[in-house]
């Protein structure tokens, strides 16, 4: 089990090291496409442009986006693994869906950490927002616990959509639909009753901490939070787990890859 | 000539029959500006607590002609992509077809999906904000809009060049894309940028592009704001001229792509 984690690591890294020209095009776009977003949204509240608490909080948000957004997009690529008949070659080797796909998630993690540096260096120069993380001990166990949920969540979704002919479509809308209800843009900064449906977003417990621990507003207790995330990222495996083994099932019975 | 026309025709039917097989794609083309203004219109609602339609409207508008800018900067360079991967390349430019025959089929083809695009999003848009007042204005600004399609087909070219030199164009295309969606004002007012970034969406076709369009719906066609139009039109000559370079250099002269 190890040795499959390792290899699909090791794969993981030699795929990203390949594509040097998407790392060179995410360094130069990611700066234009923050500007892109935070105006596009502060273009209704122009005057919170100079609230430092307000803009940190934007920044943890486009973060967070990234993260999710990037791991939308690698539930998808699973699509392609289906199409280019690597799929089949997973199943003779044994290797769960998931396993694989943290593999691919190591690329995902790196162009959000990546993307994440920039994100925040880009906000200190312009926004002037606050740099330090609040509660860094939290923020790294929120990240991973994040990370993990993630990976089973792309699962769960690649296998949902496996079988869907346009899938970049559900994917571009999704990765803009989950972020907002997930706590990413934190709640505070909005209306109390909008901020009131995000909180039962089971999303809201995963990604929202993360947030939280980085500017250090939580709104309800910090080991509550952690219990509860854990529960969700649990919950999550088991889920993936099961659809898996139920796809897998399917497609050697019937040839084809599809739950329904 | 009828030998060009032929051509023309060959080439602008071949694309139209395309895209009847991906219709849902077109549709879904038609959807996200709608997605993404009710995306920042949501959360600005819910930031700032007030509503306003004037500020949907006019991302509304802005995500729809940045959606018709990205379409006018990479099509071309997936032209070439697709031309290269399936070996369709080697017989365009083998066979007697002039390559300006294919660029202006091609480029009639995005004009008018880009246009039918514009007309359904913005008539919409229009009347759901300012209701039948506005139409007029808002067909004249149909016809502003296809005056600044050409510069932007300039750096269309420019993207489809580079796409030889590079080969894969996803690389190029992502930079040039975040820049021109954040230096534009397609969104937003250029002014909230800091200045060097303003000087380089004025340099660009799509600031003027857009605000025209804009300023023709809400007010009414001003002939002032058109002047930097003939300078525009330089995009387009350097992209012919900058395509036939590398084309030649590339393609023709050593028969490959890339360096």
């Amino acid at each position: 089990m190890l040795n499959k984690i390792f290899a699909e690591i090791e794969r993981g890294f030699a795929l990203w090291k390949s594509y040097k020209i998407f790392l060179i095009s995410d360094l130069i776009s990611t700066p234009f496409w923050i500007y892109f977003f935070i105006l596009a949204i502060l273009i209704y509240a122009q005057h919170l442009l100079n609230d430092r608490f307000i803009m940190t909080n934007l920044m943890w948000g486009l973060f967070m986006f990234f993260f999710i957004s990037s791991f939308m997009w690698l539930g998808n690529s699973v699509i392609i693994i289906l199409q280019q008949g690597i799929m089949e070659n997973i199943i003779l080797t044994n290797t769960k869906l998931s396993i694989h796909i943290f593999g691919r998630g190591i690329i995902s993690i790196l162009d959000t950490t990546i993307g994440g540096i920039i994100i925040i260096l880009m906000s200190y120069f312009t926004f002037k927002v606050t740099l330090y993380i609040a509660d860094p001990l939290f923020f790294i166990i929120f990240l991973i616990l994040a990370f993990l949920f993630f990976i089973f969540f792309s699962t769960i979704y690649a296998i949902l959509i496996i079988a869907v002919r346009s899938p970049w479509i559900i994917t571009n809308i999704l990765q803009f639909i989950l972020p907002f209800f997930s706590g990413a843009i934190p709640i505070q900064i909005f209306q109390k009753e909008i901020a009131g449906i995000i909180t039962y977003s089971p999303l809201f417990y995963i990604v929202g901490p993360v947030v939280a621990s980085a500017t250090g507003y939580y709104i309800m207790d910090k080991y509550l939070l952690l219990t509860i995330a854990l529960i969700i990222v649990l919950f999550t495996a088991s889920i993936s787990n099961y659809l898996e083994k139920l796809l897998i099932k399917k497609a050697l019975k019937e040839g084809k890859f599809s739950l329904f | 000539m009828k030998k060009y026309i032929n051509q023309f025709i060959a080439i602008f039917s071949v694309e139209i029959k395309s895209l009847m097989r991906q219709a849902g794609q077109f549709g879904f083309v038609i959807f996200l500006p709608f997605l993404f203004s009710f995306f920042t219109f949501g959360i600005g609602a819910g930031i700032s607590g007030s509503i306003s339609l004037e500020i949907w409207f006019y991302q509304l508008i802005g995500f729809t002609v940045l959606t018709l800018a990205l379409i006018f900067t990479e099509s071309s360079a997936w032209y070439v992509r697709e031309g290269l991967l399936t070996g369709r390349l080697e017989y365009l430019l083998a066979s007697p077809t002039h390559p300006l025959v294919v660029v202006t089929a091609t480029a009639l083809y995005n004009a008018i999906f880009a246009l039918l695009m514009f007309f359904i999003i913005g008539f919409i848009g229009t009347i759901a904000v300012y209701g039948i007042a506005k139409i007029l204005n808002f067909i004249l600004s149909i016809f502003i809009l296809v005056l600044f399609l050409l510069p932007m087909l300039g750096i269309n070219l420019i993207v489809a060049g580079l796409t030889i030199i590079a080969k894969e164009p996803q690389g190029i295309i992502q930079p040039i894309n975040s820049i021109i969606s954040a230096v534009s004002g397609f969104v937003y007012p250029i002014t909230l940028l800091p200045l060097f970034l303003q000087i380089l969406g004025k340099s660009l076709p799509y600031y003027y592009a857009v605000e025209n369009v804009r300023i023709t719906i809400t007010e009414f066609v001003n002939l002032l704001y058109l002047y930097p139009l003939p300078l525009l039109l330089l995009y387009f000559l350097s992209g012919i001229v900058i395509y036939r370079f590398l084309e030649n250099i590339f393609i023709r002269k050593r028969g490959t792509y890339g360096w």
